[in-house]
C-alpha cells in the first residue's frame, strides 16, 4: 500500500498493520496477537495525549481514542470493510483485556478473593462506576456468556461498550441496518441486565 | 430458573424484538399464547422485558467509565522505550499488570492462559533495550541460581523462557505479601516474633549459601511475609553463584547496582563479596525491625561520598537507639516503655545484632545459618555466641599480649588474615558447598580462641605454640577437606619459614605439595605455588643449589598459567631472586630483582611497601655488582615509599636508610620471606 503520510515515529509501518489485519482474518492467531499488541500501543499513545492535554483521566474518551487509533494505524488509506472489521475487534479485545484486568485486580484488593458480589444494588446508592469492580466483572462473565449464546449480539455490545463505535459506525462494519444495531443492542442490554440482577443461580433478584 | 439463557437467546430474539414493539397488553397476551408451548421461553421473555424496562442507563457510559483512575494513569503513563505492555503475551502467558522495575528487567502479574487452569504469577522480563549480552548473562544466572533453589521460604521458580523477540523470562511464585517492616508495623508484631521472622529470613538465605548463592541486595522489600505471616525471600535479581574461577566471581562494587542503605561496607568499598555480606544485610533488616529505623543514614550522592560515609559510620546499639529514636514503630509511647524496650534489647540481642552489622566481614557471623541459630539461641533464653566478641577480641588481645614479640605475633596475626581469605576463597572456589568455608573460618577462629587466655588456663601461648596447635587442628579437623588442608598446610608453612622454623616449615610444605600434586596434578597453579612454598624451605635451609634449579623452573610455568605479575607469580620470582644471590649468580639475580620490581609497578599503581622491599633488595644486588648510582636510586625510592607508607620508626624503613648510609657490603641476608619480613 503506498502512502503519503510523513513518516510517524513511533507508529507501527503502515504496511505491517494491514499485512497483520489480514493475516487476523486469514485466522493467524499470531497476527492477531501482534495485531492487538500494536493496537494496544497505538491507542495508549493517544490516551496519553488525551490525557495530558485534560490532567483528567475522566477526559479520557474510548470513542475518539478508538477513531484516533483507526485513522493513525490506517495512516489514511482506505481499508476494507473487513480490515476495518478486525480492527475494531482488536480494540474491543484490547479495551476489554485491560479493563476486566484492572477490575479484577482491584477486586482481589478489595475482597481477598474467591467470594463474588454482584453489586446492582448499589446503583441506587450512588457509588461511581469506577468503585464498583466487581459489577464490570460479573459484566465481562454475562458478555462471555452471551457470546456462547449469540455471538453478533456479544460482537454488538464489545464495539458499542469497549469501543465507543456509534451504531452508524458498527452497522456500516457489519453490513447490517442501523436498526437491526439498535434492536441488538438492546435485547443484548437486556440479557446482560438480566444476568447481572442475579445475585446468584437460585436466588433471583 | 437457569441462570443462562439455555442456549435459547438465538430464539427468543426474534420474539423480545416483537414484543418490545407491542403495548403493554398486548406483549402480555402474546406471552401468554407462546407460555402454552414453550414455557421456559416465555420466562425468559418476560425477564428480558423486564430487564430492558428496568435497565435505565446501563452500559450507556462505556467501559472507561469502570476503569480506575490508576489505569487511566497506567494508560497514560510514559511509553518507556521496550517496555512491555498489558495484554501483550509471552509464551503462554498474558501480562496482566506491572509489579515493578528492577535493574535489568520489569516484574509482572501475569496470568497463564493454556486452557488447563488460570494461575497468577510474577512474570520477570528483561526489558527491551537494555539487553546488553552482560546484562542478558546476569539474568540467564539468576535464573540458573533460582532452578537450584528450593525453599519454602524463597519464592519459588516456575517456569522460564525465551519470549517471542529473544527476550528471556522466567516466572516466579507470585507472593501475595508486604515488606517484612510493613507487616510488623502494621500488625504490632513482638519482639519475639520480629526476631523469630528474621531467623527464618536467615535460614533462608543460609539454604541459598548452601547452594552457593549469595542473595546481595536483602532488605525489607525483598522480604516479604505473606497473609499467612510466612517469609518469603524475593528477588535474586544480583545473586551471584559463587563458583567457578576466582577472577570472575571477585565482583566489585563498581558494576553493580546496590542498596545503598542495606548493602555491606564491602559492596560499597568494592572488596570482596562473602556469605557475609547477606549476614550484614539480614543485620540491617533486624536493626530496622528492632528500633523503627535503620542503623544509620547514607546518601548515596556519589559513590566516593558513600565510600567516606562507610569508612566513618558507627552504628548506635539497639538498645540505644530506642531510647533515642522519635518514633519508633514498636512504638514505646511513654518513656517507661522506652526503657523496657532498651532493656529488653541490651546485652543478647544487641550483641547479635553489633555481630550481623561488624565492618570486617570476618567478625560477622560465619554465615547467615550461624545468626539463625543464635537469634533460636536467644528465643530459648541460652546463651548467645555473640557475646563477647569472639574473633576481634580475641585477635586484638592476641596481639596486645604479644606486644613483646611484636612483629614476629602480628605478622602471623596479618598472614593469618591473609590466609583465612585465601583459603576461604579456595575453598568456595574448590568446594561445591558453601559449608566449606564456614568451616574453615570457624577453624581459624578457633585457633585464636586457644590462645584466649580463658580457653587456654590462663597460659601464655607462643606464636610456635599457637602454630603448632593450628597444624595439628589442621590435620584433624580438615581430614575430609584435602583441598583446604593443603592449602592451609602451605600457609603455615610459609609463616614457619618467617619465624625460622625451617624443620617444620619444610614437613608442611613437603605435605603441601604432595596433597596438591595428588588432587591437581603437576601443572596445576596450584601445586607450583606450593613447589614454591617448599623451594623456599630448602633455601632457609642450606640447599640453596636445589632451590635455585627449582625455582628457576617453576617461575616460567607459573608465568605461563597465572601471567607475569600474578601475586604467586611474584613470590616465585622473589624467591628466585634470593636463592640466585645465594648461589651468587649475582648478574642473573639483578635480571630478576629488575623483573620483580617491574611486575609490581604493573601490579600496582600507587607503590606499596611490598615494592619497596622489592627495590631495597634490587639496591643490594645492584651495590654488590658495583653500580652504587643505581643502587642508591634504588634505595631512595624504597625509603621514601616505607616512610610514606609504615612511617619513619618502622623496622624496614630503618633498615633501608641504613643500607643507604652504611653502603652495607654484605650479600643478600637468610634467603627466605624478603617480600615479607626485611
Amino acid at each position: 500500500m503506498t502512502q503519503r503520510l510523513p513518516p510517524q515515529g513511533d507508529g507501527t509501518p503502515p504496511g505491517e498493520i494491514t499485512d497483520l489485519l489480514r493475516a487476523a482474518e486469514a485466522g493467524d492467531a499470531k497476527a492477531s496477537d501482534s495485531l492487538f499488541a500494536a493496537v494496544y500501543a497505538e491507542m495508549r499513545r493517544i490516551a496519553r495525549r488525551q490525557l495530558s492535554a485534560s490532567g483528567r483521566h475522566a477526559d479520557l474518551d474510548t470513542t475518539e481514542l478508538v477513531h484516533e487509533a483507526y485513522l493513525k494505524l490506517s495512516h489514511g488509506a482506505p481499508w476494507t470493510i473487513r480490515d476495518r472489521y478486525h480492527f475494531y475487534a482488536a480494540t474491543a479485545r484490547a479495551m476489554r483485556q485491560v479493563i476486566v484486568d484492572d477490575a479484577r485486580r482491584r477486586f482481589r484488593g478489595k475482597r481477598g478473593s474467591g467470594q463474588r458480589a454482584i453489586a446492582l444494588d448499589d446503583v441506587a446508592g450512588g457509588l461511581p462506576l469506577s468503585e464498583r469492580p466487581e459489577e464490570l466483572l460479573a459484566l465481562d462473565e454475562a458478555l462471555t456468556l452471551l457470546e456462547s449464546e449469540d455471538p453478533e449480539l456479544a460482537r454488538i455490545v464489545e464495539w458499542r461498550f469497549f469501543n465507543g463505535l456509534s451504531v452508524e459506525d458498527i452497522a456500516r462494519t457489519l453490513e447490517v441496518s442501523e436498526r437491526t444495531v439498535k434492536r441488538h443492542w438492546k435485547i443484548a442490554r437486556a440479557f446482560l441486565f438480566r444476568q447481572l440482577s442475579r445475585s446468584g443461580p437460585e436466588t433471583p433478584a | 430458573m437457569t441462570e443462562s439463557a439455555d442456549g435459547r437467546m438465538r430464539e427468543a430474539a426474534p420474539l423480545f424484538e416483537e414484543l418490545a414493539e407491542r403495548t403493554p397488553a398486548e406483549a402480555e397476551a402474546r406471552l401468554e399464547e407462546i407460555r402454552r408451548t414453550d414455557e421456559p421461553l416465555a420466562d425468559l421473555l418476560r425477564e428480558l422485558l423486564a430487564a430492558e424496562r428496568g435497565a435505565g442507563d446501563f452500559l450507556e457510559d462505556g467501559a472507561l467509565a469502570y476503569a480506575s483512575p490508576a489505569l487511566a494513569r497506567e494508560l497514560a503513563a510514559p511509553d518507556e522505550s521496550g517496555a512491555a505492555r498489558a495484554g501483550e503475551w509471552i509464551g503462554p502467558y498474558v501480562l496482566v499488570s506491572l509489579l515493578g522495575r528492577g535493574g535489568m528487567g520489569e516484574v509482572w502479574i501475569a496470568e497463564r492462559k493454556d486452557g488447563q487452569f488460570e494461575q497468577q504469577v510474577a512474570l520477570k522480563l528483561l526489558t527491551r533495550g537494555t539487553d546488553s549480552e552482560g546484562v542478558r548473562l546476569r539474568f540467564l544466572q539468576e535464573r540458573q541460581v533460582l532452578a537450584g533453589l528450593e525453599h519454602p521460604h524463597i519464592a519459588r521458580l516456575l517456569d522460564g523462557g525465551t519470549a517471542a523477540d529473544g527476550r528471556p523470562y522466567f516466572v516466579l511464585e507470585l507472593v501475595h505479601g508486604e515488606a517484612i517492616t510493613a507487616y510488623c508495623r502494621r500488625l504490632r508484631v513482638s519482639l519475639e516474633d520480629r526476631l523469630r521472622l528474621v531467623a527464618t529470613c536467615a535460614e533462608a538465605v543460609a539454604a541459598a549459601h548452601r547452594r552457593l548463592v549469595v542473595h546481595r541486595d536483602i532488605k525489607p522489600s525483598n522480604v516479604l511475609v505473606d497473609e499467612q505471616g510466612q517469609v518469603k525471600l524475593l528477588d535474586f535479581e544480583i545473586a551471584k553463584v559463587l563458583s567457578e574461577e576466582p577472577d570472575a566471581s571477585l565482583t566489585r562494587a563498581d558494576e553493580r547496582v546496590l542498596t545503598p542503605g542495606h548493602a555491606a561496607p564491602e559492596q560499597i568499598l568494592g572488596e570482596l563479596i562473602t556469605t557475609a555480606t547477606d549476614v550484614y544485610a539480614l543485620g540491617t533488616v533486624l536493626y530496622e525491625l528492632l528500633t523503627g529505623s535503620p542503623p544509620f543514614e547514607r546518601s548515596s550522592a556519589s559513590a566516593a561520598l558513600l565510600a567516606s560515609q562507610v569508612e566513618n559510620e558507627t552504628i548506635e546499639r539497639p538498645s540505644r537507639a530506642v531510647l533515642s529514636a522519635t518514633a519508633p514503630d514498636a512504638s514505646p509511647q511513654t518513656r517507661r516503655d522506652k526503657r523496657r524496650l532498651s532493656k529488653r534489647l541490651a546485652g543478647d540481642v544487641d550483641a547479635i545484632v553489633q555481630k550481623a552489622l561488624r565492618r570486617e566481614p570476618e567478625r560477622r557471623y560465619a554465615g547467615a545459618e550461624r545468626m539463625a541459630e543464635d537469634i533460636r539461641r536467644h528465643l530459648a533464653g541460652e546463651r548467645v555466641v555473640a557475646r563477647p566478641d569472639t574473633f576481634g577480641y580475641r585477635a586484638r588481645k592476641f596481639v596486645r599480649r604479644h606486644s613483646a614479640g611484636g612483629a614476629a605475633a602480628a605478622l602471623i596475626f596479618l598472614s593469618l588474615l591473609g590466609g583465612l581469605t585465601a583459603a576461604i576463597w579456595q575453598a568456595r572456589v574448590a568446594s561445591a558447598n558453601a559449608r566449606r568455608a564456614e568451616r574453615v573460618q570457624a577453624f581459624l577462629i578457633g585457633i585464636f580462641q586457644g590462645s584466649d587466655p580463658t580457653h587456654s588456663r590462663g597460659e601464655t601461648i607462643t606464636a610456635r605454640q599457637l602454630l603448632a596447635d593450628g597444624t595439628r587442628r589442621i590435620e584433624m579437623d580438615l581430614r575430609s577437606e584435602p583441598e583446604v588442608q593443603a592449602a592451609l598446610y602451605d600457609t603455615v608453612s610459609q609463616i614457619e619459614v618467617s619465624l625460622g622454623d625451617l624443620p617444620d616449615a619444610r614437613t608442611l610444605a613437603e605435605r603441601a605439595l604432595a596433597q596438591r600434586r595428588r588432587l591437581f596434578g603437576e601443572d596445576d597453579a596450584r601445586t607450583l605455588s606450593s613447589r614454591v612454598t617448599l623451594a623456599d624451605v630448602l633455601s632457609g635451609l642450606g640447599e640453596a643449589k636445589a632451590a635455585m634449579r627449582e625455582l628457576q623452573e617453576v617461575v616460567p610455568k607459573l608465568t605461563a598459567a597465572l601471567g607475569a605479575d600474578h601475586v604467586e607469580t611474584i613470590r616465585a620470582k622473589e624467591a628466585l631472586t634470593s636463592a640466585l644471590g645465594n648461589n651468587s649468580q649475582l648478574d642473573e639475580a639483578l635480571a630478576m630483582a629488575k623483573e620483580l620490581v617491574a611486575s609490581r609497578r604493573r601490579r600496582s599503581r600507587a607503590p606499596t611497601p611490598e615494592l619497596a622491599s622489592n627495590l631495597a633488595l634490587l639496591g643490594e644486588l645492584q651495590e654488590n655488582t658495583s653500580r652504587f648510582g643505581e643502587a642508591e636510586k634504588s634505595y631512595r625510592e624504597a625509603i621514601v615509599i616505607f616512610e610514606r607508607s609504615l612511617g619513619p620508626n618502622d623496622p624496614r624503613t630503618a633498615k633501608a636508610h641504613g643500607a643507604l648510609g652504611v653502603r652495607s657490603q654484605e650479600v643478600v641476608p637468610g634467603g627466605v620471606g624478603l617480600g615479607c619480613v626485611c
